[in-house]
């Protein structure tokens, strides 16, 4: 297995943890992704972070993407 | 004046209903009739609604004078900006997603609404979350999750630096042949314009 493989495969783990994540939460076993963003949007420290990351995706996608 | 008679146990099935919509109707009073007919329709009300005259609203009121009636009002205006918000979204989606990958104008158009959304985000006060076991628990496991994301795209990140784009692609690497696209170029532009248009609203 590559070190390509490996990286690949992270990505799908990840993604298939995500989907998890959301699913337990629709069946409320767990909260909803939006309300941990409520809970880190209240405080003002939290708040520079979560528009950090939503910045640096926009960046990091939509601006460069190879 | 109108009058509509309500039998919910009739109409169960009846998906919606305007009573009081924003074409300048308010309530007046609901009138219950005591008995029905034969024992069957008992406790109806009668929803009395007649139109507002704008000039019974007075003028020039703020947020501490609105009363019940001014909801539908606000309800209206609520929806416009989300409509207009919306409208604006798509377009400036649709504009944006037609700047190249790695140029000044793909940078500009992140940057301006990451500007707008940071100023609107950071002058807000703190607020009280109550924050019970649950969902401190929920934030954990999600900021774990997120957090090992953000470290694997940044490992392959430095990877893609030192040994090569080949054996090390970042996620956005890997999605660069579908970013190309015009269509899912726009989806992209959309989705991310949307997530900070909702951080602004939290």
């Amino acid at each position: 297995m590559s070190t390509r493989d490996v990286t690949i495969g992270g990505f799908i783990v990840l993604g298939v943890v995500m989907v998890t994540l959301v699913a337990a939460s629709w069946a409320g076993r767990l909260p909803r992704f939006g309300e941990v963003v409520d809970l880190l949007m209240a405080r003002r420290v939290w708040r520079v972070l979560v528009v950090l990351i939503w910045w640096w995706l926009g960046w990091h996608f939509l601006v460069r993407t190879s | 004046m109108q009058c509509l008679v309500v039998h919910p146990a009739e109409h169960e099935y009846l998906t919606r209903v305007v009573l009081l919509d924003d074409g300048g109707h308010q309530a007046v009073g609901v009138a219950f009739e005591a008995g029905g007919q034969g024992g069957i329709e008992t406790g109806h009300g009668h929803i009395l609604a007649e139109p507002v005259r704008r000039d019974d609203r007075g003028g020039g009121g703020t947020l501490a004078d609105m009363t019940v009636d001014d909801q539908p009002r606000d309800g209206t205006t609520r929806r416009a900006v989300v409509l207009l918000a919306a409208a604006a979204t798509t377009v400036y989606a649709a504009l944006a997603s037609t700047t190249g990958v790695n140029t000044v104008g793909a940078a500009v158009a992140v940057a301006v609404p990451g500007a707008a959304v940071a100023i609107v985000a950071l002058r807000r006060q703190n607020k009280a979350v109550l924050a019970g076991p649950g969902l401190r628990r929920g934030a954990t496991i999600w900021a774990v999750v997120a957090l090992t994301a953000l470290l694997w795209e940044a490992g392959a990140y430095l990877g893609e630096l030192t040994v090569g784009q080949y054996e090390h692609p970042t996620l956005s690497v890997l999605l660069a042949p579908l970013m190309h696209d015009q269509v899912v170029r726009f989806a992209a532009w959309s989705l991310w314009l949307y997530a900070g248009w909702r951080l602004i609203l939290r």
